[in-house]
């Protein structure tokens, strides 16, 4: 009996998508029928095997009692997408109002963001986390942008033999910099990856858009440069559409949370995230065709989608199905 | 959710299956999944047929909508088990789905009622 009851438990488990706290607790309740169903049986004289299998037909195909689950479970409290919303519009607002550009205010909002998702991922990494994650991991990518520009001077000095080489150790503090970004996005979208991958999509979300406007804003003034020399009009229509984006992004993490359908809650977020994200790099690069529009879509799909095939390669949180009483 | 080989559109039983829980919670007073369908099973004579999977995602839904209040217990074998008793808000609900399936049975009784002569 254990066996074919663990294998069919096993396949219940592997479309939860749930939390793994959640998931056994659902996986216990499921198992503890299958038990009682098969003594029940068999005490009307049924073998164990002929008990086992009918108790598993008369209980519903796994992958749709997963999915009637899941949808059970997925859908968050109205609270709770306020919640996911809110990096969203904060980032949202420091676009609208160009504050961005204060370095005390930036890094006021992030040091919240960043705490938010401290206190979140210690408080058993709820579904909202997800979006604040995203965010949490842009302070880094901006330091790690700005780290360029020593790495280049010495390269140039090396080659050329024109100009000065940045200090040894400001290159190697900027190296680490380096390692610790890959290593803090990488460790993240791989651990979220193995809860489940849509989470890790929900991450991801800004971060194609943000990264391209960062660069964008790098390569015409130097980020911290720009900051210093505050509002240029050139820039006013990139804050909008970036302002406008995140709100966009905002409404799609709200349908995530609240919608319980997960191919819809797929939906809100590549759509937003493909639509919204080819729109916003049309207006930074000025690309027109509709080629290039569709090439860059399907670039937005293939990085949001990722996370599928990783956790193909990566498999899941593995966790004993059935727990022996 | 219902065996539609049964003689009844499973539309209608997955319909209805809310008030079924609702009502076997509050007569049981506490009670569990499996628990409750054999229940449905006995009292409907064997009519009535879930898939039995998919009567925990409905108690789920009773729970989050704050009808029912679900609750770990420990058997003296040492597994545990998932007790379902009503809230007011249940009791509430069910009160009205009562009166509503009383009215609506008797409007369809008199509508459907043998032709005379």
């Amino acid at each position: 009996m254990q066996a074919e009851v663990a294998t069919y438990l096993d396949e219940v488990r592997t479309h939860l998508h749930l939390d793994p706290h959640t998931e056994s607790r659902v996986i216990s309740e499921l198992y503890s029928h299958l038990q009682e169903k098969v003594s029940d049986l068999q005490e009307r004289g049924a073998s164990e095997l002929e008990a086992t299998r009918e108790a598993l037909a008369s209980f519903g195909g796994a992958r749709a009692i997963a999915r009637l689950t899941y949808e059970a479970y997925s859908r968050g409290s109205w609270m709770e997408a306020l919640i996911s919303c809110q990096p969203h519009m904060i980032v949202a607002a420091l676009f609208a109002t160009h504050i961005w550009r204060q370095p005390v205010m930036l890094g006021a909002a992030f040091a919240a963001i960043l705490l938010t998702a401290a206190l979140g991922s210690r408080r058993g990494t709820p579904t909202w986390l997800y979006s604040w994650m995203g965010y949490a991991v842009f302070p880094f990518l901006i330091l790690a942008s700005m780290s360029w520009d020593p790495v280049v001077r010495t390269v140039t000095y090396v080659v050329r033999g024109t100009g000065e080489p940045a200090p040894v150790w400001e290159l190697a503090l900027l190296g680490a910099l380096c390692v610790f970004t890959i290593w803090l996005v990488a460790s993240t979208t791989v651990k979220s990856t193995r809860r489940d991958w849509i989470l890790a999509s929900l991450m991801l979300l800004p971060l194609p858009v943000l990264a391209i406007w960062l660069i964008t804003i790098n390569k015409s003034e130097g980020f911290v440069l720009d900051a210093l020399r505050g509002f240029e009009v050139r820039f006013s229509r990139w804050d909008a559409a970036m302002a406008y984006f995140s709100a966009t992004l905002g409404v799609a993490s709200v349908l995530f949370i609240r919608v319980r359908q997960r191919v819809l809650k797929a939906g809100s977020i590549f759509g937003v995230g493909i639509v919204g994200g080819a729109a916003v790099l049309r207006g930074f690069w000025g690309v027109a065709g509709v080629l290039e529009l569709l090439l860059l879509s399907l670039a937005l799909l293939a990085f949001l989608t990722s996370p599928l095939l990783l956790r193909r390669v990566i498999g899941r949180e593995a966790e004993p199905t059935v727990r022996p009483s | 959710m219902a065996d539609s080989s049964r003689g009844y559109d499973s539309d209608l039983l997955r319909g209805n299956t809310d008030s079924l829980l609702l009502y076997l919670i509050n007569e049981m007073g506490q009670a569990y999944g499996y628990r409750l369908i054999k229940e449905v099973e006995i009292r409907s004579g064997g009519y009535f047929r879930f898939k039995e999977g998919t009567v925990y995602p409905a108690l789920r839904k009773l729970e989050n909508d704050g009808l029912v209040q679900g609750e770990w217990k420990k058997l003296p074998n040492g597994q545990e088990r998932r007790y379902y008793s009503m809230t007011d808000q249940g009791r509430e609900l069910l009160q009205q789905k009562l009166a509503m399936w009383r009215s609506f049975a008797s409007a369809m009784a008199l509508v459907m009622k043998p032709a005379e002569g």
